[in-house]
């Protein structure tokens, strides 16, 4: 259980990586590179997951669902009913969410700073990929949870808010694959 | 030639983000979303339609490089490194996960790992 958070970002990047590969079969340079970085990857994997982590107990906030919520439907909005492209969609939507800890000391502002990011991320799904909105909710609240679940995991390590938000998008999709 | 021009994109949206967030003390998300609004506003620049859609995708992605803190990633070296990963890899997957949200994320996340298993590897630097 203590190794969980590690499990669940290697079998992501491992499954985003494998796909790759799988895809560039006919591509020399492309299954090479794509192959070295692997190897990189998992050199550092078996590194990290024989490291011993801090005994650091991290709070619960439930308030991150409603962050993450937020700011995936914002930024959904943003691209659906203003026609902005999703990369401008999510910087503005994670840029209102960044200022908030410079505004207010308020505890709950340096919470909602990145999971209004991670949800922005989610919030960047295309409608012909999402649906709708009951799409972009779900997956933010699958993110959310997995963020409340590594909040102590990755601190510093570039790409855990994208990671995250790839993992609720990927199991809501997996989710409505099967159900639809 | 394209595989050079992200490469070169990714280096400059990684750094810069790392400079705004390490050393003018932005933010991990500020510095980010801030170099993700550049990177969208691109879109609307009368460029060719690939560079159009792939630059914003390229800038934001590796502008993820650079919201790793210094006590992570330690020196600007790192962060170059990652971005020469993220910039590959982007050129190698960008395509599969079209419209996946965090599917640049991930990337980020992969190069800046891989990344720091080079460091282990080949200079001995501990993470």
């Amino acid at each position: 259980m203590r190794k969980l958070p590690q499990f669940i970002f290697f079998v992501f990047h491992l499954l985003f990586i494998g796909f790759a590969i799988f895809e560039s079969q006919q591509q020399l340079f492309q299954l090479t590179a794509l192959i070295l970085i692997t190897s990189l990857l998992l050199y550092f994997y078996t590194k990290h997951i024989s490291k011993k982590k801090d005994s650091t107990n991290h709070e619960i906030h439930l308030e991150t669902i409603f962050f993450v919520i937020a700011g995936g439907l914002a930024t959904f909005l943003l691209q659906d009913q203003l026609q902005l492209n999703a990369v401008l969609s999510a910087g503005i939507i994670g840029l209102t969410g960044g200022v908030l800890p410079k505004l207010t000391d308020h505890r709950l502002a340096s919470i909602a700073s990145p999971a209004i990011y991670c949800g922005a991320f989610v919030g960047m799904t295309p409608a012909i990929v999402a649906g709708n909105y009951i799409f972009i909710l779900l997956a933010s609240f699958s993110a959310a949870c997995i963020l409340i679940l590594l909040r102590g995991d990755f601190k510093g390590y570039a790409g855990k808010l994208g990671t995250i938000a790839f993992a609720g998008v990927s199991l809501v999709s997996l989710l409505t694959y099967f159900l639809l | 030639m394209f595989l050079l021009l992200i490469i070169g994109c990714s280096l400059f949206a990684g750094l810069s983000t790392y400079f705004l967030n390490n050393r003018l003390n932005l933010g991990a998300v500020i510095a980010s979303s801030l170099m993700s609004i550049l990177g969208g506003f691109l879109s609307y620049m009368p460029l060719s339609e690939v560079l159009r859609e792939a630059l914003p995708l390229v800038i934001m992605g590796a502008s993820f490089v650079g919201m790793a803190s210094e006590k992570i990633a330690g020196s600007y070296r790192l962060i170059t490194l990652s971005s020469v990963f993220f910039g590959i890899l982007f050129y190698c997957t960008g395509i599969f996960f079209e419209g996946f949200g965090g599917s640049l994320g991930t990337t980020a996340a992969i190069a800046f790992c891989s990344s720091l298993g080079f460091q282990e590897l080949f200079l001995k630097e501990r993470f």
